[in-house]
């Protein structure tokens, strides 16, 4: 086990640069001179070479895209991804994604809870009355809610709980932490693609353990359908689900990026999306260095719990 | 009127807590800050007292030498200085302070303070003007006539940090320990104006805290600068929020308010209106954009809580020497090409409330400039048919119409008032790429692509000059006044014939002369660069009636207020 | 999409499906049993998926939004760029069936043109997709050795990275790359679209989606590839000499079809979804071109007040998507024949 750990842990960091790599040396390549708008920023609008060479050395903007990618590496392994530099004040790069991380990672988490506490109940009354309207009714809507984009969903719900209704309070004003009523409905509105697929692979999977003999032999006994679900079924059922949980990780890493948009919501997909927009190549590379992490640490996290669940997969190889 | 119970509970509960049991919530407010973006910056850009933000917060936190109202008149009872007096040719002004004065930690508020005050924000005044890290060249621009200031603001180099040493100059003279003298280069009889726009008195020790390369934004939002202002930050978190309540020590009236909390809004406009319409939020007490106050005004719920200030916006195009825009008749061409009127009415968009005014106004109405002559300042005529001859007469003839000519706007608000521009000047001018830009250009002497036009908005603020020649002033680079404007970005092409206008202009005694001179230039102006602007003559405040007491906040001074400047001019 | 869960289509399971289903037993006659007609996969899989209501309701949306996307600027009422100054963000009337934007375009006109854009974008990236996916699968395992250690490594770097954030991130950073590009290729060329920054936007898009969405077809290929490797029949036929382009073509290619069809499916729908995404953020088509994804962006500066011009599209957007979405379900229930009791 410890072995698989490190293994993958191993190939994940090849993996991660690569990537990173990609985003970092494209971005050089149409990127502004930022030391020549500062030299002339400072002196005036007239170059001057000794001024140039200087602020390139101070910014890091020295030698070759390659030399540039591998101090970039170099100095995030010590935590400094520079500063970025379409931003007033020019902030640290570092300080703002940890400032946001938090956030994001609260948010994804109200949304997962939220999905599995949704979706796992509904996908269990969905293969127990399986065929019958409340199933197509349960899959129906989920599909629909799912399908609909977060960014569509995300201002419809806002104009009718926010504005129209006052039943939420709005959202933009700080974070107010993972348990309060402003993070309801940007979790919520998340949750909703994770929340199919949660459904889904429950359903299929409690259909598949309904059809076992064991359950047939409780129900002989006598056993009513609430009890048979509460003793034997949930406990069988979950394993698949939980390897679903790669697949709704993903969702939730790029949902967070609508989801604080649409509500204004500071988290590391805002930065991120700013950057974006400003063209903020220092920010943008760190931010796909730090997704790149997290996405590749989930994945990790995921195959372990299921190996961990399920004895019949063995982690190696 | 709100439906949010578990919300407004603790803030119920919290408000009875901490005042006297029969004054309970009515004296705590909600109010939204500007809006936050580590772009903007804005109120809640940095409690560190260095940088400066808007002046409407700072002004609660930290009190002025002078205090004045909404017309630059002074306010004795709020002013640190209790009295003052001046010379015959205005050329030396003394001040007393209040002996009984203290900061916030008790510790008193003497003259030396207030001279390392100045020291410290000519200190700050670097090339790069526009930085978030600096007070927007105040020093230079509003106090430049203080005798040795300007010559010390030549000495220092581009410092982020402020750790160098602050200035110390002669026309700054502690007298004893309550007694100031400014002396001055040339009379200067509207400093008093000036001072109540932009000169609150922090503790020296604060101002010094941020010294060293590891300190961040970040750390300013945490500040624990000790206040001298009416009230003091209880409890800062950064990014969010802060909260202020009265400062025991302060010298001036107590305010009524119990308790402020000032939140950072999101970028969504929608959500601070559905915000204030639920009740969570008490004020705006930032100027709304266009867009904000249209759909306030068209809510009925909204429309009485607005509250108008004398305020100030032009938004115009700046244009760059690209090509093709460096050539005469390619302005003039596209000058002719615009339907104004049509432009104003799509930017009303169809409301009730007529928010943008004329174009080409190059002046405001409440700022007493020259009205009278820069109002018969004509613009070009709308003529698309002579519009296209003259394009043809440029020096890049027929192959004009296939230049790519690119329209920036860093605001998505923005966005409609630019698709008419490409609009108008594709079916006018016949011009096959136009192209609308709406990527962020943060740096603009180095945008992404090559800008011709941009739109942006002016707030001029600082009246030095009639905001005519402050908008002109940087296609005449070389001169002494004109230094650490950057607008590299937006350096039209030197046109000879304006130059010694302006410098007269500038350098004119006589109100009337200057006044006849302006207009003159405006009309050259018009004539030769090409300029759109149109202006925004109020802003609009959201003040809900819950809201009682001192409302000090949309005040807003420094902000477009009308000032008596007269004979006021940079020249050295 | 339920099934008759007690349906199958394997006549040999299922004896019942033969000539009579009624009966249960054959009548004693002299007359031979009468055949059944061949149930190919192809004919079973039809029959399957037109009795799933949701997919018949997705497939009718799918072909209407492609004669719209085709005819778009025919059947428009207003050009898409055309601005009425004297309408202004008006609600849904008669004159605008959709109502008006800030500056008094057709919002109708516009969503139909948003439509075309999805549908170009989708489809003409599903095949580039499906192209280097393709590619990709078989090279690998057919080529062996460091080639198909190189493949598997970039699939599975792409695979555990959320696709959107990477294609995001990298259209973010071929813009300028691209708009830098644009001047030399004009010169090279001659070619005016280098020119038109409209045109820079599809490409950009374009670009950063097939790079990145290639990865789930690639793997699902390269393992059907290795599976049908070793299977026996394949065996069997290498023992008789048949050459690999026979083995392919009739015997790999329709196993993995049926999978790779699904796959295309679902993500033209899903590709559709990330247009709308990267024009939503800003980082895709910019105005004044119509993606439904940047009209919704425009709309949000006033969904209060306004809010038909987030609706209208954000509506239109989720009925394409949902259409591709129970076209890929269907069409999973009606191709995979080992799936049961869904």
């Amino acid at each position: 086990m410890f072995r698989y750990i490190v293994r993958r842990l191993v190939l994940m960091v090849p993996m991660v640069l690569f990537i990173t790599a990609f985003v970092f040396l494209l971005g050089q390549y149409g990127a502004p001179d930022l030391a020549l708008e500062r030299t002339l920023r400072l002196n005036n609008n007239v170059f001057d070479q000794e001024i140039y060479e200087n602020l390139k050395l101070n910014m890091g903007l020295d030698g070759s895209p390659i030399e540039r990618f591998v101090r970039f590496v170099g100095n995030a392994v010590q935590g400094d991804f520079g500063v970025s530099y379409s931003l007033p004040g020019n902030p640290d790069v570092g300080r703002l994604i940890l400032g946001a991380l938090p956030i994001s990672l609260q948010l994804g988490l109200a949304a997962l809870v939220i999905a599995l506490a949704v979706g796992i109940p509904a996908g269990v009354l969905a293969a127990v009355y399986r065929n019958r309207p409340l199933d197509y009714a349960i899959v129906t809507l989920s599909t629909v809610l799912s399908s609909i984009p977060p960014f569509v969903l995300g201002p419809v719900a806002l104009v009718l709980l926010v504005s129209t209704f006052q039943v939420l309070p709005s959202t933009g004003f700080g974070w107010h932490g993972l348990f309060s009523t402003e993070t309801l409905l940007p979790a919520s509105v998340l949750a909703a693609g994770p929340l199919l697929v949660v459904l889904r692979f429950t359903r299929s999977s409690v259909i598949d353990v309904l059809s076992q003999d064991y359950i047939r032999a409780a129900r002989a006994k006598g056993l009513s359908t609430a009890a048979l679900v509460r003793r034997h079924v949930v406990r069988n059922a979950m394993t698949p689900v939980l390897s679903a949980l790669g697949v709704v990780a993903g969702f939730l890493l790029s949902g967070t990026i609508f989801i604080e948009t649409v509500f204004g919501i500071r988290g590391f997909g805002h930065v991120t999306v700013t950057a974006f927009q400003s063209g903020d190549v220092n920010t943008v590379a760190a931010a796909t260095l730090v997704s790149g992490l997290i996405a590749a640490i989930v994945n990790l996290l995921t195959d372990l719990l299921y190996g961990v669940l399920d004895p019949r997969v063995k982690v190696s190889a | 009127m709100s439906h949010l119970l578990p919300r407004t509970l603790p803030a119920l509960l919290l408000g009875a807590v901490l005042s006297f049991p029969a004054q309970a919530a009515e004296q705590e407010l909600t109010v939204a800050a500007t809006f936050f973006s580590w772009q903007d910056g804005g109120d809640m850009a940095a409690l560190d007292p260095a940088r400066r933000g808007t002046w409407s917060f700072h002004s609660q936190l930290w009190a002025p030498l002078v205090a004045g109202d909404t017309a630059g008149n002074p306010v004795p009872e709020k002013s640190l200085a209790e009295s003052w007096e001046t010379n015959e040719d205005f050329t030396r002004w003394t001040f007393r302070l209040r002996p009984e004065a203290k900061f916030s930690d008790g510790s008193p508020i003497d003259a030396e303070d207030v001279a390392l005050n100045w020291g410290y924000m000519a200190m700050m005044t670097n090339a790069e003007s526009f930085g978030f890290r600096d007070n927007f060249g105040t020093a230079r621009r509003m106090f430049g006539d203080i005798k040795g200031l300007k010559a010390f603001t030549e000495t220092v180099d581009y410092d982020p940090f402020g750790t160098g040493e602050p200035g110390d100059f002669e026309g700054i003279e502690v007298i004893d320990e309550h007694t100031l003298a400014i002396s001055f280069t040339r009379p200067a009889e509207n400093f008093l104006s000036r001072l109540t726009a932009a000169f609150g008195v922090f503790k020296p020790e604060d101002l010094y805290a941020a010294s060293d390369a590891d300190y961040d934004i970040a750390d300013f939002w945490t500040s624990t600068a000790v206040s001298s202002g009416p009230f003091m930050i209880e409890e800062a978190l950064a990014g969010e929020r802060y909260t202020m309540v009265p400062n025991p020590e302060y010298f001036g009236p107590k305010p009524t308010l119990e308790r402020i909390n000032v939140l950072a809004v999101s970028e969504d406009p929608n959500t601070i209106l559905t915000a204030f319409a639920n009740g969570e939020l008490d004020m705006v007490a930032f100027p709304l954009t266009e867009d904000l106050a249209r759909q306030a005004h068209g809510d009925p719920a909204l429309r009485d809580t607005m509250r108008q200030q004398p305020m100030w916006q032009v938004k115009q195009f700046w244009i760059t020497p690209n090509p093709p825009m460096d050539d005469e008749n390619v302005r003039r061409a596209f000058s002719m090409a615009l339907n104004r009127e049509a432009i104003v009415a799509v930017l009303n968009g169809g409301s009730e409330l007529k928010l943008m005014a004329g174009v080409n106004m190059h002046r405001s109405p409440d700022v007493p400039h020259c009205e009278a002559e820069t109002a018969a300042v004509e613009a070009m005529p709308y003529d698309p048919e002579a519009a296209r001859a003259e394009l043809m007469k440029s020096s890049y003839g027929e192959s004009v119409l296939d230049m790519p000519i690119n329209i920036s706007v860093n605001n998505n608000a923005e966005l409609p008032a630019i698709e008419v521009y490409a609009a108008m000047l594709q079916q006018n001018l016949g011009l096959r790429k136009v192209n609308v830009r709406t990527e962020k250009v943060e740096d603009r002497n180095n945008p992404p692509f090559p800008v011709h036009l941009h739109m942006n908005t002016q707030q001029p603020w600082y009246a030095d000059l009639t905001d005519t020649l402050q908008n002109m002033i940087f296609i005449i680079p070389d001169e002494p006044w004109a230094e650490g404007m950057n607008h590299a970005f937006t350096n039209v092409p030197y046109i000879p014939e304006l130059k010694p206008m302006i410098v007269e202009a500038m350098n004119a005694s006589d109100a009337d002369e200057r006044c006849r001179l302006v207009a003159e230039i405006g009309q050259v102006w018009n004539d030769k660069v090409f300029s759109i602007d149109y202006g925004v003559p109020k802003s609009f405040y959201l003040v809900s009636d819950r809201v009682q007491g001192d409302l000090q906040f949309y005040r807003n001074a420094g902000q477009g207020k009308p000032l008596n400047i007269e004979n006021w001019s940079m020249a050295d | 999409m339920k099934l008759d869960p007690a349906s199958t289509h394997d006549p040999v399971a299922n004896p019942a499906n033969l000539a009579n289903p009624a009966s249960e037993d054959p009548p004693i006659t002299n007359e031979l049993p009468v055949p059944t007609p061949p149930h190919s996969l192809w004919g079973d899989a039809r029959r399957t998926f037109f009795r799933n209501r949701m997919g018949v309701f997705g497939l009718v949306v799918a072909v209407l939004v492609l004669l719209i996307a085709i005819t778009a600027p025919w059947i428009a009422p207003y050009g898409y760029a055309e601005q009425d100054w004297n309408a202004i963000r008006q609600g849904p009337s008669a004159a605008h069936w959709m109502g008006t934007d800030a500056v008094g375009r057709d919002l109708f006109s516009r969503v139909l043109m948003g439509i075309r854009t999805a549908v170009l974008m989708g489809f003409v990236v599903s095949l580039a997709t499906v192209v280097i996916g393709v590619l990709a699968g078989s090279l690998g395992p057919l080529l062996g050795g460091r080639v198909d250690a190189l493949v598997v490594w970039i699939m599975d770097g792409l695979l555990n990275f959320p696709a959107f954030w990477l294609a995001a991130f990298v259209a973010v950073i071929t813009k300028p790359a691209v708009a830098t590009l644009a001047q030399p290729m004009y010169e090279a060329t001659g070619w005016a679209m280098f020119e038109n920054t409209l045109v820079f936007d599809y490409l950009v898009v374009f670009l950063c989606l097939s790079l990145v969405w290639w990865a789930p077809l690639g793997r699902l290929v390269r393992g059907q590839v290795l599976t049908l490797r070793e299977q026996e029949f394949i065996l069997a036929q290498r023992a008789i000499g048949a050459s690999p382009w026979w083995i392919t073509t009739r015997h790999l290619a329709p196993n993995v079809l049926g999978q790779v069809i699904v796959q295309v499916s679902t993500g033209i729908g899903t590709l559709m979804l990330a247009e709308s995404a990267l024009s939503f953020l800003g980082i895709g088509i910019q105005p004044p071109g119509a993606s439904l994804g940047n009209l919704i962006y425009t709309g949000m500066t006033s969904w209060r007040a306004e809010p038909h011009l987030v609706l209208m599209p954000g509506l239109t957007l989720s009925v394409i998507i949902l259409a591709f979405v129970f076209i890929g379900d269907a069409l999973s229930d009606a191709l995979n024949p080992r799936v049961r009791d869904r």
